[in-house]
């Protein structure tokens, strides 16, 4: 009964998620995902390639339409209230999508202002994060003319600018430095001191381990574990658990035994 | 080279087989194999009358001058066709870029002679081969050329064709690789193509000016073309297959020097082009682009995300080379018709005819934008997914690019309302007044079927390039637009020789009014379509290339 209770209470998660589902054609990319974000935490979402996450992102961020089930965003439901969740989520999506003919503050300027922020509001936020981020002095260059890595940080800014409640990040450390990566880190652990949720993917499971607190870990569509990093070890049968990496984690969970030991047979 | 030339000629197939697999791809495919027929058809017809001139010529008294005549025009028309034949048919920039084939080992020599003949034996191309040679056999069969040095003139004057159309296509895709460069380029070709459009005319002009005197100025001044003319590929083609002297034989040489050069010429854009430091991510800084009143201001009296997003259409279109394009056109409207209505006298309805011209300059101005109007998603690839990620509902949406795109619809109009003035004075109050409402009355229905076609079949295009052209369906719509507009805003007009005469504004501006209320009544309906077609929007736009 009190877990009843804590499933009707309005807004105790940040993100949960029950039964969902979303098949392309055929295919079955998220199978009954059932996924619980308490609010203020650094939650890893885990998976190997095509496992579903982005899929999974999309439907969360208003992208995608679920075939099945039900996704809550702080207590509202993404598909009957999708003005209310998408004023209070932040997204930096897998594929870059800015608007590559806007100057990085134009651009900003444009997001803020999507999000019915004041214009002297979003000028003074915009130059904060441009500077924050160092590029400061590109904000009159069109984005298209950024490299790959500046227009991450662009899209991280963009992200940011409404200072949402929970954010959403595909993937935001692919293909940006280490200054930058350590830029962000430092980013996103101030916002969780205010209490922002942060729903992140990565592949690049040092750096999950060290920031998210919860880790869940999702193969062809469906949750295989979660929990804190401990809960994840005492998951493991073989008694090496306690002392095991998530990477060594996420190999015993997610990797096929028979092809773990690769071989190629010109190498022999 | 062998298996790698065979295994790229598999890829060009494989990436052609490919682009079948979505309906887009499909739609594209389907309409690029039209467009190859009708090539097809065309160079038949344009070989079977140069066949058909030449029998004709037989007839006349120097036959054999004529018959050079219609040789070279023929291999000049095939020359012509051979070099645009890769733009027209898309295959400039199908083609497979062969930077990306540096990565494997191969030489640079290699790579070029593999690009070469896989650009030889592209759809473009054997397009034209036959007719090509359907001319040396015609020429055989006629008994008019020798089979020999027919055959050598005719191989080689299509190496020659072959190597400078890879020239300029290697050229072009190099080019391509410099964003700014490219932009300037479409923009400046674009131009180009519209004067070249007048130049007949002022030709014209200029012959009827010297038919007066004997020989005029403008022959005396061409005379140095001659022997230029006559060193041409297709000239010595023709006069090596047709007459078998020593002559012939210098044209043949002469012929292999033009391919010779073509092949080396290319070689080194080749080199130059690969070796070029790729310009797209040098950190240069473009030159500035925020004038931010200029487009912010005027829209600040709409909801703050609806203003932003008049905003950003709005600079999207004036950065780009469409709507740059629009912007020189709209003045030379504008003195077309001023100049049109110069020459009128009549009246039509009781409305004198520059009144009418002027009106009917107005509703057409309306249609500038149209490419943008039927697809006004066009250059926002992946970025629509902000239209889904924030809170902005999505008739607003719809109501902030529709607003920006207007904005423009409006500078254009003004543009041309200027050029006319200027060549034929201010309009009349009256007008002037009801220039602007039709103006109005027919933007807003445009606006409307834009949308929904938009939303229903998206078509991303390059910002650079100089088409937005939209599905197919977007000119019936216009024109069905057109039509029911001139009538309904026909119907005040009818009011010009009586005493109503002031109430034609009136009604134009009654007309306006209840077009606006059913634009108000719509946008909820048209928000929820997009939000329907939301999936597939995304689908459609957000793979495409960025840039
Ligand atoms: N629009 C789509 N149409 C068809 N299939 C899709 C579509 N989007 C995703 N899929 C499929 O759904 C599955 C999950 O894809 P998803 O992008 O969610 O994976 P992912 O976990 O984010 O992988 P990665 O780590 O590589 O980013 C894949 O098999 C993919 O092919
Ligand atoms: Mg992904």
């Amino acid at each position: 009964m009190p877990a009843m209770m804590m499933d009707t209470v309005d807004g105790s998660f940040a993100v949960e998620t029950s039964g969902l589902v979303r098949r392309f054609g055929a295919m079955t990319a998220v199978d009954g995902l059932d996924l619980r974000v308490a609010r203020g935490t650094f939650f890893g979402f885990l998976g190997p390639n095509g496992a579903g996450k982005s899929t999974t992102l999309k439907m969360l961020t208003g992208l995608l339409t679920p075939t099945a089930g039900t996704a809550k965003i702080l207590g509202h439901d993404v598909v009957r209230e999708p003005v209310e969740v998408k004023r209070r989520i932040g997204v930096v999506p897998e594929e870059l999508a800015l608007f590559d003919r806007l100057t990085g503050g134009e651009y900003l300027e444009f997001v803020g202002r999507m999000y019915g922020m004041p214009l002297s509001t979003v000028r003074q936020r915009s130059g904060e994060l441009l500077d924050l981020l160092g590029l400061g002095g590109e904000s009159s260059k069109l984005l298209v003319d950024y490299s790959h890595g500046m227009q991450k940080k662009v899209a991280l800014a963009a992200a940011l600018i409404h200072d949402p409640d929970v954010l959403f990040l595909d993937e935001p450390f692919e293909g940006i430095d280490a200054i930058a990566a350590r830029l962000v880190k430092t980013i996103l652990a101030r916002l969780l001191e205010r209490g922002v949720t942060i729903f992140l993917t990565s592949h690049i499971l040092e750096i999950v381990e060290r920031l998210c607190a919860h880790v869940a870990i999702i193969h062809q569509g469906k949750l295989i574990a979660s929990g804190t990093m401990d809960e994840l070890r005492h998951g493991v049968p073989s008694g090496a658990g306690s002392r095991m990496t998530l990477e060594d984690l996420f190999v015993s969970l997610v990797g096929n035994p028979d092809e773990s030991t690769g071989a190629l047979s010109w190498l022999e | 080279m062998r298996s790698r030339l065979k295994t790229l000629l598999w890829f060009k197939l494989r990436l052609a087989a490919h682009s079948l697999r979505s309906v887009a791809g499909i739609t594209e495919t389907v309409i690029t194999t039209l467009m190859i027929l009708m090539g097809a058809i065309l160079a038949i017809l344009l070989a079977g009358t140069a066949v058909l001139v030449m029998l004709n010529v037989l007839l006349s008294p120097s036959p054999p001058d004529m018959i050079l005549h219609a040789y070279t025009l023929a291999f000049g028309f095939l020359a012509l066709f051979a070099l645009v034949a890769p733009f027209v048919f898309g295959g400039a920039k199908a083609e497979l870029d062969p930077a990306r084939l540096l990565s494997f080992p191969m030489t640079k020599r290699e790579l070029y002679g593999i690009t070469l003949t896989t650009g030889a034996l592209s759809g473009a191309n054997l397009v034209w081969y036959p007719a090509i040679a359907a001319l040396w056999i015609t020429g055989v069969v006629e008994g008019w050329i020798n089979p020999l040095t027919g055959l050598a003139a005719t191989l080689l004057a299509t190496l020659c064709f072959v190597g400078w159309q890879q020239l300029i296509v290697g050229l072009f895709r190099s080019l391509l690789r410099n964003r700014r460069l490219r932009e300037l380029l479409a923009a400046g070709g674009m131009i180009l193509l519209m004067l070249l459009g007048v130049l007949p005319n002022v030709l014209e002009k200029g012959k009827h000016a010297a038919a007066g005197g004997g020989t005029s100025h403008a022959q005396l001044h061409l005379a140095w073309l001659r022997p230029v003319f006559a060193a041409m590929p297709n000239r010595l083609a023709a006069r090596a297959a047709l007459r078998f002297d020593a002559g012939a034989a210098v044209a043949l040489l002469a012929l292999a020097l033009w391919t010779a050069f073509a092949i080396w010429l290319g070689w080194r854009i080749f080199v130059w082009a690969l070796e070029r430091p790729d310009v797209h991510s040098s950190g240069r800084a473009a030159p500035s682009a925020g004038r931010r009143g200029l487009v912010a201001g005027p829209v600040s009296w709409l909801p703050p995300d609806a203003g932003a997003l008049a905003a950003k259409q709005a600079r999207y279109v004036l950065r780009s080379t469409a709507g740059k394009i629009s912007l020189v056109t709209a003045p030379v409207f504008g003195i077309f018709a001023g100049v049109l209505a110069g020459k009128a006298t009549h009246a039509f309805l009781g409305i004198p005819m520059p009144d009418l011209v002027f009106l009917g300059l107005c509703l057409f101005a309306a249609g500038f934008l149209n490419n943008m109007v039927f697809n006004i998603f066009v250059w926002d690839h992946g970025g629509v997914a902000l239209y889904f990620t924030t809170p902005t509902p999505p008739r607003r949406v719809l109501l902030g690019l529709n607003t920006g795109l207007a904005a423009i619809a409006g500078l254009l109009l003004a543009e041309t309302l200027i050029t006319w003035s200027l060549l034929r004075g201010v309009p009349g109050l009256l007008v002037l007044t009801s220039g602007i409402l039709i103006f109005a009355n027919e933007l807003i229905p445009l606006t409307i079927a834009g949308n929904v076609i938009s939303i229903l079949s998206p078509v991303p295009r390059d910002i650079g390039s100089p088409a937005a052209r939209a599905s197919g369906a977007s000119g019936f719509v216009w024109m069905g637009v057109m039509t029911v507009e001139i009538v309904i805003s026909g119907v005040p007009l009818l009011l010009w020789n009586t005493g109503a005469k002031p109430l034609i504004p009136v009604l134009l501006g009654v007309i306006l009014v209840l077009e606006l209320g059913a634009y108000r009544l719509l946008l909820p309906t048209l928000g929820q379509l997009l939000e329907r077609r939301k999936e597939r929007l995304l689908e459609a736009l957000a793979g495409a290339p960025g840039s």
